[in-house]
């Protein structure tokens, strides 16, 4: 008790306040920058936080991790070009929103879910993070391997009209996954070489080639033509009515705790949350809805955007309760307790309560925090669509070459984006669906790596995918979710 | 306001905050001083922020600020990837100027000696090695092997079913065989788990028998129901003095590791010699005592023969270990391969059978390919002078957005103040955001 009104204390007094309003806004713009992510923002305001006192640096810190996976809706929906990897499910439906001429309606659509699913994740985060943690590690690496399956089959769900051209585009994208070193013998593998791609294919500048520059090359193209915005008449727009919340209630709550769930497992990150609950949104959807889907459909936005902000709270609970990351972010705040004197581990809870519920009670503060200041920025920040596109594309280009670049601070990663944005342009062309290229290219090494874990546990056996009862859950749901809409599709004979 | 007056405020704003950038910029080209160092030094860290290599350069970050023990500070570049070889790359290829050091331990030697990346300790020169951390053999509570006799002599009794969690071809998995080494006959079934977090949670949750983790770690986290068997050291350490050494069970295994710092080749020797210094102050400051005594690091500092030696030591026993694969896994390259080819067949096929029904699409509009195209090539051409290092980042931006900008609006003069107001803001504001505000070269 005593620690909560000493966590409180601090965040509610007038610093406190400040240093939750610099954190998110700061999160927020960087979220929105491509190649500016939330883990380099934090990993830098590390050492100024160095003299600070812990409980307000993790205040700021917090807040950071919050507006970062936030922001990246902006640029996501107004520009095609994901802010942050968290955010590409975003622009599958954000965009085509936008450019139909309701950029304000997407954003106000996302801001929402986005505070909604940190909320449920949040409160997820202060009732259970003890046993949800301990239950995370009794998972072994054949479960997460089925876990992935079932995610990967749902690309026929969300693939759009030709299941083959779906699965065509999913196969390429794990081509795309595989060079680098392999994890299970630590050997280099289709390099060809090249020294550069010991460490593989970076995601960020994958899909920044793939989505933002293959849409500023076909904008480029358009560039006579006229595109009409319809500017917010009224703030209400933004908002969600009693209809929207009664429409997207289900989906809010299913998509914010699949994005917890992905959260606590270590190693998968708020993409893959925003991913798995697209699918999921758009296999429960009506007909008519599903094939709204990546043309603007809401209900597709709301799911992302509400999954990749419940990731958050989900890869909170095992730092708070085990002392164990559930992503990259969650490991820098890890060193950052360490520096800041302080044993995170099982027993933080016990020696350093106040910390707990800092970290806790940060996240809930900047949460509502980012959801006040996206709704009243959302006006100016709208008209970014609004400039001329012959100033807008160069630096737009400008923007995704430094912001490959400065991944690694090498040009092989700003070739890599161009060469994938011609590719996915000619995707375009050819009508080959994106989506399931990126989850292929994501999804795969996880599963991978998984499978070849538990190949090496169970000595090369594969019996163990069936005789756990989790992994048999996920095949058996698996086999279920690639079977049915094959069945439809064939039974199905359209005259 | 009048549209008149808005547009005057929104120019005059953009005027401020160019003129602020360019007086960023030129006040960096001017140095001041002459004595290294005159700017940060960069240090090179090859692994995710938050990892122990990341807490320790951080920590000696701080030391050197709080005791003013150099002019100037250390900025902490994480440069993950390729299984640390991104980052000793990049250090290998820097100007030899004492401005880019790397801290990596000896997953350098590891790396290098099994082939996963082409830098080794030949291509620096090393300034010293620091902060000694040793590391544990973990079991779970629940654990049947009480002991490292038990552990042990099951891996020889039934070999290939003790499960050990490591990261493959890392120094966890060097020390693994090199402990198996210890005893004929032993053998682990070893297990690629990653990271620590990973293993941890592969020895918590029963997947894995037995794993390595440093002490720090293992202090943190023992309330999770772990048990130390061993501490692979040479003696043992005050924080943990009821856990035997492996040498005493007679399975004498060393892996002491510390961190070294690597300049490229050809930095001069007064300015390693002098960063070593700094180190070894660093290593006696109050603070640096006290944090790494909370992470269980020794605070120990090795220079000159004594380190060279300790490197070639570290490299004739890396080489004699011969990791080997021990099962048979699936080939993913292979299996890939082959579905691309299917559903490329597929879709073929669909496409020859369906021709007629995509020819009916609809036209579109006139599309202007001669834009794209230009845009494109102008981007390429951009990308190449600076890739080349021909022309400085904020040169090229201005000379880009300029030509694309005039190109794209046909040299439109009502459009000529707009374009060279975005080529100034985002040649010399960009370069003040990403070189100022944060610590990112640009080209």
């Amino acid at each position: 008790m005593e620690a909560i009104q000493t966590a409180s204390a601090y965040l509610f007094s007038p610093q406190g306040m400040m240093l939750v309003a610099l954190g998110t806004i700061l999160g927020i713009t960087m979220g929105a920058i491509p190649g500016l992510t939330g883990a380099m923002l934090i990993a830098l305001t590390l050492p100024l936080t160095f003299n600070m006192d812990p409980i307000n640096a993790f205040i700021l810190l917090i807040s950071m991790y919050v507006g970062a996976v936030s922001g990246g809706l902006i640029t996501a929906t107004l520009l095609r070009m994901p802010g942050t990897p968290a955010s590409i499910m975003t622009t599958m439906d954000g965009y085509p929103m936008a450019k139909a001429g309701r950029p304000g309606r997407a954003l106000g659509l996302g801001i929402t879910a986005s505070f909604v699913g940190g909320c449920i994740s949040w409160l997820f985060l202060i009732t259970l993070s003890g046993p949800i943690a301990l239950y995370s590690t009794k998972l072994g690496p054949f479960d997460f391997f089925a876990l992935v399956l079932l995610a990967l089959v749902l690309i026929a769900s969300i693939g759009g009209r030709s299941i083959s051209l779906a699965f065509l585009s999913a196969s390429l994208g794990v081509l795309a996954s595989l060079p680098g070193i392999d994890k299970a013998t630590g050997n280099l593998r289709m390099t060809f070489g090249f020294e550069e791609l010991n460490g593989g294919l970076k995601l960020l500048p994958m899909l920044i080639g793939l989505f933002a520059i293959s849409q500023v090359i076909s904008d480029l193209a358009r560039l006579e033509e006229k595109i009409t915005i319809i500017p917010l008449k009224r703030a209400r727009e933004m908002l969600f009515s009693l209809k929207d919340w009664k429409d997207q209630a289900v989906n809010l709550v299913r998509s914010s705790v699949i994005g917890t769930w992905i959260g606590i497992l270590p190693g998968i990150g708020a993409n893959i949350g925003s991913v798995s609950a697209y699918s999921a949104a758009k296999s429960f959807s009506k007909p008519e809805e599903q094939e709204k889907f990546g043309k603007g459909s809401e209900t597709a936005i709301v799911a992302a955007e509400s999954a990749n902000n419940a990731t958050i709270g989900g890869a909170l609970i095992p730092l708070v309760a085990l002392g164990i990351p559930g992503s990259v972010v969650d490991a820098i705040l890890l060193g950052g307790l360490l520096i800041h004197g302080l044993q995170p581990g099982p027993l933080l809870f016990q020696q350093n309560p106040e910390m707990v519920y800092t970290i806790m009670g940060s996240m809930f503060v900047s949460n509502v925090f980012m959801f006040l200041f996206m709704l009243l920025a959302v006006r100016y920040i709208a008209r970014l669509a609004s400039l001329p596109r012959s100033l807008l594309m160069p630096m737009i280009l400008v923007f995704c070459i430094i912001g490959s670049f400065a991944l690694s601070t090498r040009m092989f990663d700003v070739g890599t984006m161009i060469v994938f944005g011609l590719l996915g342009f000619a995707f375009e062309r050819m009508k080959v669906p994106l989506a399931p290229f990126v989850i292929g290219f994501i999804l795969a090494p996880i599963a991978e790596e998984n499978l070849q874990a538990g190949l090496m546990a169970s000595n090369g056996s594969f019996l163990p995918l069936i005789q756990r009862p989790v992994s048999l859950i996920f095949l058996v749901a698996s086999t279920l979710l690639l079977a049915v809409p094959l069945y439809k599709k064939f039974s199905y004979k359209p005259s | 306001m009048t549209e008149n007056q808005r547009n005057a405020l929104i120019h005059s704003i953009v005027a401020v905050l160019i003129l602020f950038s360019i007086a960023q910029y030129v006040e960096l080209g001017s140095g001041s001083g002459d004595s290294y160092p005159r700017k940060p030094i960069r240090v090179v860290v090859p692994f995710q922020p938050g990892g122990g290599s990341d807490t320790f350069v951080r920590i000696v970050q701080k030391a050197i600020n709080d005791n003013d023990l150099m002019p100037q500070s250390l900025v902490v570049v994480n440069k993950p990837g390729g299984g640390t070889s991104i980052g000793s790359s990049y250090v290998k290829d820097a100007r030899p100027d004492g401005y880019t050091v790397l801290c990596l331990h000896e997953a350098l030697m590891v790396a290098k000696s099994n082939g996963q990346s082409p830098n080794g300790p030949e291509d620096y020169e090393v300034a010293a090695a620091t902060g000694e951390f040793g590391v544990v053999l973990l079991v779970s509570e629940e654990s049947p092997y009480k002991s490292l006799g038990d552990l042990m002599n099951a891996a020889k009794s039934n070999p290939e079913t003790v499960t050990f969690g490591v990261n493959l071809n890392t120094p966890t998995h060097f020390t693994a065989i090199m402990l198996e080494n210890t005893l004929p006959g032993a053998r682990f079934r070893f297990v690629a788990t990653g990271g620590g977090a990973h293993r941890l949670a592969g020895v918590m949750g029963g997947h894995l028998d037995v794993i390595i983790l440093s002490v720090g770690e293992y202090l943190r986290f023992k309330q999770n129901g772990l048990k130390a068997i061993a501490y692979l050291g040479q003696e043992r350490i005050a924080s943990i003095s009821e856990i035997p050494t492996g040498e005493e069970l007679e399975f004498p295994v060393y892996s002491g590791n510390l961190h070294y710092w690597w300049f490229p080749k050809g930095t001069d020797a007064t300015i390693v010699n002098y960063f070593a210094d700094v180190l070894g102050k660093v290593m006696r400051t109050d603070y640096a005592l006290k944090r790494t005594e909370e992470l269980q690091i020794l605070p120990r500092i090795i220079v000159g023969d004594e380190l060279s030696q300790r490197i070639d030591d570290r490299m004739k026993r890396f080489g004699a270990v011969k990791p080997e694969q021990r099962v048979e896994l699936p080939n993913f390259e292979r299996w890939t391969v082959i579905f691309v080819l299917l559903f490329l067949g597929i879709v073929v096929f669909k496409r020859i059978r369906n021709k007629p029904t995509e020819i009916g699409a609809a036209p579109e509009l006139r599309m202007r390919y001669d834009f794209a195209l230009g845009t494109l090539l102008m981007t390429i051409a951009y990308v190449l002078l600076m890739g080349f290092g021909i022309v400085s980042f904020v040169w090229a931006t201005i000379l880009y957005i300029v030509a694309a900008g005039l190109f794209l609006t046909r040299m439109d003069r009502s459009k000529w103040i707009p374009i060279l107001e975005v080529a100034l803001l985002m040649s010399f504001g960009l370069h003040f955001v990403f070189t100022q505000l944060f610590t990112i070269d640009l080209p």
